[in-house]
């Protein structure tokens, strides 16, 4: 699992990436983490999967990412966002269809 | 197809409560949860009123219940139920991988909040429209902020994120608030707080943004429509509608008897279908609590149990 920070996530962001966006205030983020985890081993070969904590990147970098709420998952392919489930709909569920549509 | 005594749908309190106690009767017990363990009371940060566990927490009150399900051995698995026959004497339920059998279902799937229901809301959701303000608080640091609602949830949710928010204004269809006397006096004092009545929300801009850039509201008496945009300088505000809740009951309420969507049961949580059971929010009831989830989930357990000795082992 790759950790994303405001400073490198211009430069690791490239290819197919999924990012997990939490902090430790989101239970919902923290309860959804072990699924996440499993997906990111079975989906290993496809997508670069990271983490990215919302709190230590700021406001002002949330924003400009349009992360507002969470949890969030967000496809990037070359750093433009090109899919995402969020809020309530993030299930495991949900985020391996997601995932399948862009493998 | 996998057989099982009871089959538990939705691992809430209710749902992990029913699951010890029939794990514990040694009946072989599966629950099925569609996302994530704990239901509604995982985003609670502060749970002071559940008996034995002063200063707890959402989270880890349901750890605990999930350590005792584990202990006695039901098994939880994170399927989405798909399609359910209860009829006949065995029930079948499907998700989108495997199917069950099970001699007895407890349908415990809880509630989740109601939505506005407008233009925008879906798309926006997490673009800054939340249902959760202990998740999402931080995001709106030094923003402005709206609380759809004026009930008790909107107004404590509404003063817990002043202490993010440079401002939250409050929009409530009612003339004043319906929340409990002691939580309005407390709002009414906070200088961060503003009231907005007979109002309600028409549209969400932003769509093709990706994040909240306005939000358009209806004066209920007058119907004159205005639209509030950000801050330039923000360039977006958060949206948290908290108007209540709707029971999970889609895939039930042709079959069961219910009361606007809530199940109805009686004291031992018997629906009208023989080995069916109702437990939690979803139900027909007054006090909508941890303590009362847990409480129906005992229950229903129990009765059960019983039904299935009567019905399958004499």
């Amino acid at each position: 699992m790759f950790i994303l920070t405001k400073d490198n996530f211009e430069a690791e962001n490239t290819g197919l990436t999924v990012v997990d966006f939490w902090n430790e205030g989101c239970t919902k983020c923290i309860a959804l983490m072990p699924d996440y985890e499993e997906l990111s081993n079975t989906y290993a070969d496809n997508f670069k999967f990271c983490k990215m904590d919302t709190k230590a990147s700021g406001p002002r970098f949330n924003i400009k990412l349009k992360v507002m709420g969470l949890p969030a998952i967000v496809v990037y392919k070359d750093g433009v966002e090109v899919d995402r489930v969020a809020g309530d709909d993030a299930s495991r569920e949900a985020i391996e269809n997601m995932l399948k549509k862009h493998v | 197809m996998r057989k099982c005594d009871v089959l538990i749908i939705g691992a809430g309190p209710a749902g992990l409560t029913a699951a010890i106690y029939a794990a514990r009767a040694k009946l072989s017990t599966v629950v099925l949860e569609k996302s994530k363990i704990g239901g509604q009371i995982v985003t609670t940060t502060e749970v002071a009123n559940f008996p034995g566990c002063p200063e707890d927490s959402g989270p880890g009150i349901i750890e605990k219940m999930k350590k005792q399900v584990d202990l006695f051995g039901a098994e939880i698995i994170k399927e989405e139920v798909t399609a359910l026959d209860l009829k006949g004497d065995l029930k079948v339920v499907k998700t989108s991988k495997s199917e069950f059998e099970a001699k007895t279902v407890i349908y415990a799937a809880g509630a989740y909040p109601r939505k506005l229901g407008v233009e925008g809301e879906k798309e926006l959701t997490g673009g800054g429209v939340s249902y959760c303000a202990t998740c999402d608080a931080g995001f709106f640091e030094e923003l402005e902020v709206y609380v759809i609602g004026g009930g008790n949830s909107a107004v404590e949710e509404g003063m817990y994120l002043t202490k993010f928010a440079r401002k939250v204004n409050l929009i409530t269809i009612d003339p004043h608030l319906t929340a409990e006397k002691s939580i309005c006096e407390e709002a009414m004092k906070n200088e961060k707080m503003t009231f907005t009545y007979n109002s309600v929300v028409t549209k969400i801009h932003g769509k093709e943004e990706g994040i909240v850039t306005g939000m358009t509201v209806k004066n209920v008496k007058t119907n004159e429509e205005t639209t509030f945009e950000p801050d330039p300088e923000d360039g977006t505000f958060g949206i948290f509608p908290f108007i209540g809740y709707v029971p999970n009951t889609d895939l039930v309420k042709d079959i069961l008897d219910n009361e606007n969507s809530y199940i109805k049961t009686d004291d031992h949580m018997n629906t009208n279908i023989e080995g069916v059971y109702a437990a939690g929010d979803l139900r027909v009831k007054l006090v909508r609590q941890v303590v009362t989830a847990a409480s129906d989930g005992a229950i229903a357990a129990v009765s059960a149990e019983k039904y299935i000795e009567e019905k399958f082992n004499k």
